[in-house]
């Protein structure tokens, strides 16, 4: 049915836009959100400086946890009056320079600040900061965001983050500086003078690896379609998004909003039906139960599920217990072995031979004449690697290196050592190649026997 | 019929989100539900790239509709040959034709700079009213708030797909190029989805501190069966090729005509890839050798010898050549036709045709095997190898087992060793029956050997003649043998590995 059809096209769009451009809804993390939004909201309303690090792995869900602080603090007013929002990325903001232009311009003061000279970066902060206490009597309050904030630690003297921890410190500016991170040790990287001036807080998000409950409890959230009441029920929350006035910050620009869509009741019900059962079903507990085995984070699900999404089709209108198992298949695979098996049986006796030699000499390196006359040995008395050229022989080792199943020892020694000295150490466990082995279609019954016994 | 014509139209609409509803009232509903974007395309692809209808799909599944979100990030990975490039370059032109998309393709080779790679990616993906100015991006930064630029323009309509080929490279480029690359789409709002091409498992991007997720698509090897259906699809051209090249000579053409069959054409490639297989799966490499080597299997059917049905007598004519065409696979060696002529089509390439055809003198060839000598035995043994009266040697426990060699610990399996002139002198001397003066033309032969790269300099290529330059020898064990036959002189009698 052509209704139907159109239906499904426009749930499929909908959960792609909700698993990729909902930047701020955060499930758990209770504590460290209230936690953030008190810091934050004390900065707005009190004009007390802070400076505070969220540390966490991956894909935890850091940026949406200060994104959906963010989004909370929209509703105050004195917040959205008081407070400016400088937000800089690691990534982007490659050195001190770059970062201060950009602060000057997410504060708007770039007419201020032109044609002035500064003597120091210190004196450049303070007066931005100055600026924006003329007028008021009140000066309005900055937050600084700092994405990657280990990247910042590689800056020369660390002056960004001296400047702004110094200013957290004394009373000038209410500022507060948020640094976000996945490096545990991010506090060793600082400098004595900028860790002294750090006042210590952190706020760490860990997903914990026991609540398969929850995980499963987010599956059925990422993938059911919640009722038209619902989804206006969130619409003023997205609604306040365009308070958020920052030209770096661009989560709000286009983030996913529910409103637009406005779906059959019917075809709803029978959505959400089939797939609460499906995933009720012990295969699919099985596959999520691997999944959450492999990843815990919330970014490798969503990742997962939209490439169920994706599937989806008129002729195939609902995710199937076999699409699940085979797409989590693929997870389970080692790319290792698909490329181990896309070789050519001579690559694969190369491999063979590389193993034999790791196994014998404890893993020493090797060269592509060592290689070659333990593979020479193998074809004088095999039936099908008679009369390979040694010209071959070495491209076919060079294959391997171009797909780093084998890696040169140095890399500054190339051009000094021709190629058929140089050194390599192999990139693959016996476990792997033995399993390409077995994997490997229509492989000579002679070369799986070699590689089961270097004894000739 | 049906679906041409529905393309017809999408594509002179100029698809976009607004411009969709207008479209829908002017068709039918049934004929707008019967295909969708995604299956557009797919239909477009799959009869120029067979055997890859699963990646295909995969692909049209997660960016084949350019109004849904698109993954931030694709990862495709396989070995060369097996159509990343080809499959995503038509994947991307179909998405800009039918869909609007803005799309880039770039080789992360070329781009030996990361200015060079950002100001590339833009000015392919500008839109046409801006081209005038070229757009400038220094840095990241002003990259990332370029694009922003243009989501504050257009919207969220457009979409853009980038391509990057060799996305290995990127590991060697700045440290923020991969992250951001894969972070795109979040930094930049728009939708948009960055596409890696590499031979390696995504696995050996990982930094020290991890990337964000990504999907990643394995192109696998085309199995046996594969390749010779994708070779097979050549018959038709092969064959209008060779009607063309006999288009003169009415005899042969009319054997040729009658001879050329796509079941003669599948007999030859079995044959062919029987040979070749093993060593070799590349699929653009054996279409290339396949396509040269049908001529010589088609000729004693052209002279009326052999029978085009008699595969076994073809077969005996056929195996020699291809043997030694195997010899010569990912070379190239190509020769203007007019010298193909006159030898044969296909020329053994080994060590020993390479050591027949250099003309060395006389000295030159003993200085060669003096200088493969130097480097491959160690310095204190030169007095037992090459003084008449050296001594008697006491035998040692520990000389016994430190003789007591494996292959892989010879020197000629480790590699050469360098050494000084007056040492490939003094071995020169002592190799050379006769006597001959020092003269400054002796010493010229060295700086040819050099020349020829038979001899390379390790150290002090500027003070030849302070003695302390030091050369290498960078001819194989295999070479150096032939020529020692050549003079009479047992190369392997002096080499310590082989006591």
């Amino acid at each position: 049915m052509p209704e139907d059809a159109q239906e499904l096209r426009k749930a499929r769009r909908f959960l792609k836009e909700r698993l990729q451009r909902d930047y701020t809804t955060l499930r758990g993390y209770k504590e460290e959100r209230s936690n953030v939004r008190q810091l934050l909201q004390r900065t707005a309303e009190m004009g007390e400086s802070n400076s505070l690090l969220l540390i966490g792995p991956r894909g935890a869900g850091k940026t949406t946890l200060i994104n959906a602080v963010l989004t909370d603090l929209l509703v105050n007013r004195s917040f959205v009056d008081n407070t400016l929002i400088v937000h800089l990325d690691g990534n982007l903001h490659t050195d001190d320079r770059i970062a201060l232009k950009s602060i000057t311009v997410q504060m708007r003061l770039e007419n201020a600040a032109d044609g002035k000279v500064f003597g120091s970066f210190a004196e450049n902060l303070a007066f931005l900061l100055q600026c924006l206490k003329a007028g008021d009597k009140k000066s309005k309050s900055v937050v600084f965001i700092l994405e990657e904030f280990d990247l910042f630690c590689t800056h020369h003297n660390q002056t960004l983050l001296y400047n702004l921890f110094d200013v957290s410190q004394s009373a000038q500016a209410p500022i507060c500086v948020l640094g976000v991170t996945c490096r545990l040790d991010v506090i060793e990287l600082l400098e004595k003078r900028v860790k002294s001036r750090f006042s210590h807080r952190q706020v760490f998000l860990f997903p914990s690896a026991d609540q398969f409950e929850a995980y499963t409890k987010l599956c059925q959230e990422l993938l059911l379609i919640p009722s038209n009441s619902e989804l206006k029920a969130s619409a003023d929350r997205i609604d306040s998004l365009h308070l958020l006035k920052s030209e770096a910050l661009n989560f709000n620009r286009n983030h996913f909003d529910g409103v637009e869509y406005e779906f059959d009741n019917k075809f709803v019900e029978n959505w959400n039906k089939h797939h609460a059962k499906m995933l009720k079903s012990s295969q699919a507990q099985k596959t999520f139960q691997m999944l959450y085995d492999f990843d815990i984070s919330e970014a490798f699900l969503k990742n997962f599920i939209f490439r169920l999404v994706a599937q989806l089709k008129p002729d195939a209108p609902h995710i199937t217990v076999d699409q699940l198992t085979a797409l989590s298949a693929q997870y389970e695979g080692d790319d290792k072995i698909d490329m181990l098996c896309g070789l050519s049986v001579l690559e694969l006796c190369l491999i063979i031979a590389i193993k034999h030699h790791s196994e014998i000499y404890d893993r020493d390196p090797f060269n592509f004449e060592i290689v070659f006359a333990r593979f020479s040995k193998f074809a004088k008395i095999s039936t099908t690697m008679q009369s390979v050229e040694r010209s071959i022989v070495l491209k076919a080792f060079e294959h391997l290196r171009i797909g780093e199943l084998i890696m040169p020892l140095s890399n500054s020694g190339v051009g000094k050592v021709q190629k058929e000295f140089e050194m390599h150490k192999m990139a693959l466990t016996y476990g792997q190649i033995q399993q390409a082995v077995q994997r490997y279609q229509a492989l000579p019954t002679e070369v799986a026997q070699w590689a089961q016994s270097s004894l000739i | 019929m049906i679906a041409a014509h529905y393309r017809l139209h999408a594509g002179a609409i100029g698809y976009s989100a607004g411009k969709y509803s207008h479209f829908c009232a002017l068709y039918p509903r049934q004929l707008f539900v019967s295909k969708s974007q995604m299956e557009n395309i797919c239909a477009a692809l799959e009869p120029l790239f067979p055997c890859r209808e699963g990646a295909i799909k995969t692909l049209g599944e997660l960016i084949g509709d350019s109004r849904e979100d698109y993954p931030s990030a694709l990862y495709l990975f396989g070995h060369s040959g097996t159509g990343k490039t080809a499959l995503t370059r038509t994947f991307l032109r179909e998405c800009s034709r039918q869909q609007g998309v803005r799309i880039a393709q770039l080789n992360a080779i070329e781009c030996y700079t990361t200015k060079i790679m950002l100001e590339n990616m833009l000015d392919t993906l500008a839109p046409r009213q801006c081209t005038e100015e070229s757009v400038r991006a220094d840095n990241m930064l002003e990259f990332v708030e370029q694009l922003r630029r243009w989501h504050d323009q257009g919207g969220r309509s457009q979409s853009f797909l980038i391509a990057v080929d060799n996305a290995e490279r990127l590991r060697d480029m700045d440290a923020n190029v991969l992250p951001v690359l894969l972070r795109l789409q979040q930094l930049t709002s728009l939708n948009l989805c960055v596409i890696l091409l590499s031979q390696i498992p995504f696995e050996k991007f990982y930094n020290k501190t991890g990337l964000t997720e990504v999907i990643s698509i394995h192109l696998a090897q085309y199995n046996k069966a594969e390749t010779q259906r994708i070779l097979g699809s050549d018959f038709f051209q092969v064959r209008g090729h060779l009607l063309e090249q006999f288009s003169k000579d009415v005899q042969r053409l009319a054997i040729c005509e009658a001879a050329l069959t796509e079941d003669f054409y599948s007999n030859y490639l079995n044959l062919f890839l029987s040979v070749f297989y093993k060593a070799c799966r590349d699929v653009p490499e054996l279409q290339l050798t396949a396509r040269k080597c049908f001529s010589i299997y088609l000729e004693p059917v052209l002279d009326g010898t052999v029978e085009s049905t008699d595969v076994s007598r073809l077969w005996r004519h056929i195996a020699g050549p291809l043997r030694s065409a195997l010899t010569q696979i990912y070379m190239r060696t190509e020769k203007p036709p007019e010298e193909q002529e006159g030898s044969a089509p296909i020329e053994d390439q080994s060590v020993r045709k390479l050591a027949q055809s250099l003309e060395l003198p006389y000295y030159a060839k003993y200085l060669l095997i003096a200088a493969f000598l130097a480097s491959h035995n160690s310095a204190n043994q030169d007095k037992r190898l090459f003084v008449k009266h050296h001594g008697k040697q006491r035998k040692r426990m520990q000389t016994v087992n430190a003789r007591a060699k494996t292959t892989e610990k010879m020197s000629t399996t480790l590699g050469p060793k360098s050494f000084t002139i007056d040492r490939l002198l003094a071995i020169f001397y002592a190799i050379l029956e006769e006597k001959v003066g020092l003269t400054c033309n002796l010493l010229s032969q060295i700086s040819t050997l050099v020349h020829l790269k038979l001899l390379s300099f390790v150290s002090g290529e500027q003070n030849i003649m302070d003695g302390s330059a030091r050369l290498q020898c960078t001819v194989g064990l295999e070479f150096v043998l032939y020529i020692g036959k050549v003079v009479g002189f047992n190369v392997r009698q002096y080499l310590c590995d082989f006591m």
